[in-house]
């Protein structure tokens, strides 16, 4: 075949038929959306208004959002504008929130309304970080903010799982998803400058961040069951997490372990887990991602309930306790268990008698296992090869005849 | 028939303002165009139908963000190319770069296109042996002869330069002829 013919043929591929039944209704209905898209109604209003009574030329409402010329008439008022670096503890405070429900109303494209949320819920804790140390204990002013912050951020994954394909891939996920990492990163600094008058509020919001955004992941990876495109922000999302937790582990002393239940060594853990979660990140985001929350938060969990004191103690050892500078081991915590802040001190006194080491911890699940098993003479044997350990014999041979 | 109009600086500006009509308008021109596209794609009317429309509904939500759009052709043919990308990488066992092989490789594929073109032996043929070339030949192929771009628009939507465009579509017409000729 000639160059000029098959050319020719070529080009007559273009004149393939179609279906123009389906182009003439797509037509119709795209139009029928484009038609009802409130931008253009109130675009089209506005249009009107100014050609009847001023020829004016059409300003473009792309650049100037409806939520805005309200919010202007509304920041017009002295009160309004005034409220806008209210902080909580402010009587005008609640007007600036109303602003902001005035901005969220009038925003009409999901995406925008998303957006909106996350931007309002970040100005709580703006406002949490500005607000004076002293007036942080008051349990009102925090949860003003605090419920605020929550309401909002659940209103933008309440948008989020509302989204179509194309709209979610709009979305700057990662960059929600850090700003939740930071909320928490902040309400535990906030925490630390109360110096724990409030540490169980802050505690719980610091927890209900945590599940807010494991929401917001799940959210997010249910959309992905719809479109691939969400992967490597999932990708991204995970890396995250992986750098928050090696990040927690490079502040913990080399030895920190729970005894109870399991003994375990939570830096060792985490360094295990932590290598095996990056090799499968890759290929099996979607699986991992929701394993990888899983284990950081039950992680997060186990290290929040080592009272902050015991890093100092490991740091400084006395000659009554058994830490090194590099190891600090908790038994449990009775501010979590009893939610009394005057609690504090007790681990320290646990922790200075030291009831157990892991070592002894061991002796004693043998011995117990011994006796369990009938052989009582056996466990009498271990105990006497063992005279160190006898110190800390376990209370239940107290009731067992030798 | 295809329109081969381009869109105008004017009408640019209506549809980068919202106007409807202006949108409109736009659409008479490229629906067909775009059709097209995801047709000798997928070989699958119901998908071309789903994603055509996709297209054009995408087109506006991005308008609509504030955003505007310099070159509608590339910028409505880059849309269509990202949302058939985004479709087979849903159907995970379906590998991007088979993207274009699958065209009228798959046996429905095969029998949509003939019975698409079963009046015309030649197209059905010349179809069989374009499928026989690579991937980057069949693309050129198509956005010249199928989606009647010139090399301008292939450049914009490609990122590689109408000079090299040139060349490459030399290169796969002789790689074609030599399928023929054997």
């Amino acid at each position: 075949m000639k160059t000029n013919k098959l050319e020719k043929e070529l080009k007559s591929l273009k004149n393939l038929p179609v279906d123009h039944n389906f182009l003439a209704s797509n037509k119709e209905q795209l139009l029928k959306t484009i038609y009802n898209d409130p931008l253009v109604k109130v675009k089209k209003e506005i249009s009107k208004t100014k050609h009847a009574s001023f020829g004016m030329q059409i300003f473009s409402l792309k650049a100037v959002p409806a939520f805005l010329i309200i919010i202007a008439l509304l920041l017009s008022t002295g009160t309004a504008y005034a409220s806008q670096d209210s902080l909580p503890n402010d009587t005008l405070y609640p007007v600036k929130l109303l602003t902001e429900r005035v901005e969220q109303v009038f925003t009409f494209d999901k995406v925008k309304k998303a957006e909106v949320a996350f931007k309002h819920a970040q100005k709580r804790i703006d406002e949490l970080k500005r607000t004076k140390p002293e007036l942080l204990k008051d349990p009102k002013i925090l949860n003003r903010a605090l419920e605020n912050y929550e309401d909002k951020i659940n209103l933008g994954i309440k948008y989020i799982k509302r989204m179509n394909d194309v709209e979610t891939t709009l979305v700057p996920i990662n960059r929600y998803d850090r700003e939740l990492t930071d909320s928490r990163k902040s309400i535990k600094e906030l925490s630390e400058k109360t110096n724990y008058q409030e540490v169980n509020l802050y505690r719980d919001a610091a927890s209900d961040i945590k599940d807010t955004q494991s929401e917001f992941v799940k959210a997010i990876l249910d959309k992905a069951k719809d479109t691939s495109s969400l992967l490597p922000a999932l990708e991204e999302i995970a890396n995250d997490r992986i750098q928050v937790w090696e990040n927690e582990v490079k502040e913990l002393p080399a030895k920190t372990i729970i005894i109870e239940p399991n003994k375990i060594n939570l830096k060792e853990d985490a360094e295990e887990k932590i290598i095996i979660f990056k090799e499968r990140i890759i290929n099996e985001v979607e699986t991992i991602l929701p394993i990888l929350e899983k284990e950081l938060n039950t992680w997060s969990n186990n290290v929040d309930k080592i009272p902050t004191h015991a890093y100092t103690e490991s740091i400084k050892p006395t000659k009554t306790n058994t830490f090194t500078s590099d190891e600090v081991i908790i038994k449990s915590d009775p501010v979590i268990e009893t939610g009394n802040v005057e609690d504090i001190d007790k681990p320290r006194q646990k922790a200075n008698s030291a009831d157990i080491t892991p070592e002894q911890q061991a002796f004693k699940d043998e011995v117990l296992d011994l006796i369990k098993k009938g052989d009582t003479s056996g466990a009498l044997d271990l105990i006497n090869s063992n005279p160190g350990m006898g110190d800390e014999k376990p209370s239940e041979l107290n009731n067992i005849q030798f | 028939m295809t329109k081969t109009l381009k869109i105008k600086p004017s009408l640019l500006a209506k549809i980068n303002s919202l106007d409807p009509d202006a949108f409109s308008e736009a659409y008479d021109m490229y629906s067909e165009k775009i059709y097209k596209y995801f047709y000798f794609r997928t070989s699958s009317q119901e998908l071309t139908e789903d994603l055509t429309s996709q297209t054009f509904l995408k087109a506006w939500d991005y308008l609509r963000r504030d955003n505007n759009i310099d070159h509608f052709a590339s910028f409505i043919y880059r849309i269509a190319h990202n949302l058939l990308v985004d479709h087979y990488r849903k159907k995970k066992e379906i590998h991007d770069d088979e993207l274009m092989a699958r065209m009228p490789d798959t046996k429905q594929g095969k029998d949509i296109i003939n019975e698409m073109i079963d009046r015309d032996i030649s197209k059905k043929e010349l179809l069989s042996k374009i499928d026989e070339l690579n991937h980057d030949d069949k693309e050129i192929l198509m956005y010249r002869y199928v989606d009647d771009m010139d090399f301008k628009e292939i450049s914009k939507i490609t990122g590689k330069t109408p000079d090299a465009l040139y060349v490459k579509l030399h290169r796969a017409v002789k790689r074609l002829k030599i399928i023929y000729e054997n």
